[in-house]
């Protein structure tokens, strides 16, 4: 197997996964969405609260709100633990609100809220939370805690995790006429210039579309406009995996945590299985 | 009412992104452009941003009697 | 225990006091508008 990074941001990365079964790449894609671990609100306690927005709303609103969880996943209990304690000490984080607005109207923003615990912020402090009119008050405090997407989509560490075959234009300029390969690298450019230009230049052969375009239309292409001179093809072997990140972790990070549970649920499979010494291992 | 923390569809946080998309279309901008400054790329995330009716200043004119 | 607020005299009673008189109305001017009074115990709600 060999990874390759393709584009690489503080939200999103994309990896090009060669030689790699599709079982694995798609294991790794759910286990991002559903499995690793992030901070989010759970509960809030409301002491005072007048605004147009009932309390319901505003604990949702709080909810989706994404908090900086990476210094949290070695300091919190695990949802699977906290789940089990009655005390529940060590496994949350308070974040407070306590906010009026005396003659003035006041926006709350997600950095107003104050935490107990710095490492466990909101992310984007520009968020707008709750609107106060003048003489409304607001006052709460809101329990984080570690959660996993399969409870609910805001403990998901990704909002985007997708899978690709690699797609492979396969084409030959020299068998056509000038005014076909024209005409098919112009539509082409309707696409993708850089692709397009890339074409032009290699006359003849097999391009890796690596860039993040959408490659449906090259369907168009091989069937219709440009019979003959170009095909597209998805190698199976091959994966285009996108992470993007809430925030809350680092995509690398999502990637090496969704690894090491994937670790995790395949030993206890073995342990399970009773072949966890001797045979039966997997890599 | 007040803009969504994230997107309904695909979950992206979006509100942070509000204040300056309000107030670069406000000036004239195009919002198209300003969506693919702020990295909003996908039309669920467009759709919401654009589609936007910040209604709370009249809700909240209506306040509670206790 | 519910709190009300009448809409007219702008006094407070129970759900108990309503019973008084037969239908919803303020037991003390009769008038049939009433809030119900944000309880002032704190409340725990789930974020989801």
């Amino acid at each position: 197997m060999e990874i390759t990074v393709l584009e690489s941001t503080p939200t999103r990365v994309r990896l090009l996964v060669k030689d790699a079964p599709l079982a694995l790449v798609n294991a790794v894609r759910r286990l991002i969405l559903s499995e690793v671990p992030v901070m989010a609100v759970d509960e809030v306690i409301f002491l005072e609260n007048n605004t147009a927005m009932y309390d319901e709303i505003i604990a949702h609103r709080l909810g989706l709100v994404p908090l900086t969880s990476e210094r949290a996943l070695e300091k919190y209990r695990s949802p699977e633990e906290c789940a089990e304690c009655t005390d529940c000490e060590d496994c949350f984080v308070s974040l407070y609100l306590d906010i009026a607005a005396e003659d003035q109207p006041v926006i709350v923003y997600s950095g107003d809220l104050k935490s107990t615990d710095p490492d466990v912020q909101p992310v984007y402090d520009n968020m707008p939370l709750i609107y106060l009119a003048p003489g409304q008050r607001v006052s709460l405090e809101a329990r984080a805690r570690l959660g996993r997407g399969k409870e609910h989509a805001k403990w998901s560490a990704a909002t985007v995790a997708a899978h690709k075959y690699l797609p492979v234009i396969k084409f030959d300029f020299t068998k056509a006429s000038r005014e076909t390969v024209e005409e098919c690298i112009e539509c082409i450019e309707g696409a993708s210039r850089e692709i397009a230009k890339k074409l032009r230049e290699m006359k003849k052969g097999e391009y890796q579309v690596l860039e993040d375009v959408n490659t449906s239309l090259y369907h168009y292409c091989s069937r219709t406009a440009c019979k003959d001179v170009l095909e597209i093809e998805y190698r199976d072997d091959s994966f285009i995996l996108t992470i993007e990140s809430t925030g809350a972790l680092p995509p690398k990070r999502i990637l090496t945590e969704a690894l090491r549970i994937l670790e995790e649920k395949s030993r206890s499979l073995l342990e399970a299985l009773g072949a966890s010494t001797g045979g039966g291992e997997s890599s | 009412m007040m803009i969504p923390i994230r997107c309904f569809t695909c979950g992206a946080p979006l509100a942070d992104k509000w204040d300056e998309f309000k107030k670069r279309v406000e000036a004239g901008e195009n919002p198209s452009k300003v969506l693919d400054e702020l990295g909003v790329r996908r039309y669920c995330c467009r759709k919401t941003l654009i589609s936007h009716v910040e209604l709370i200043q009249e809700i909240a004119k209506l306040s509670r009697i206790s | 225990m519910a709190h009300y607020k009448c809409g007219k005299c702008g006094k407070e009673f129970t759900d108990e006091d309503i019973k008084l008189l037969p239908g919803i109305r303020c037991p003390y001017c009769g008038y049939r508008v009433i809030y119900k009074i944000r309880p002032s115990s704190i409340r725990r709600v789930k974020a989801i």
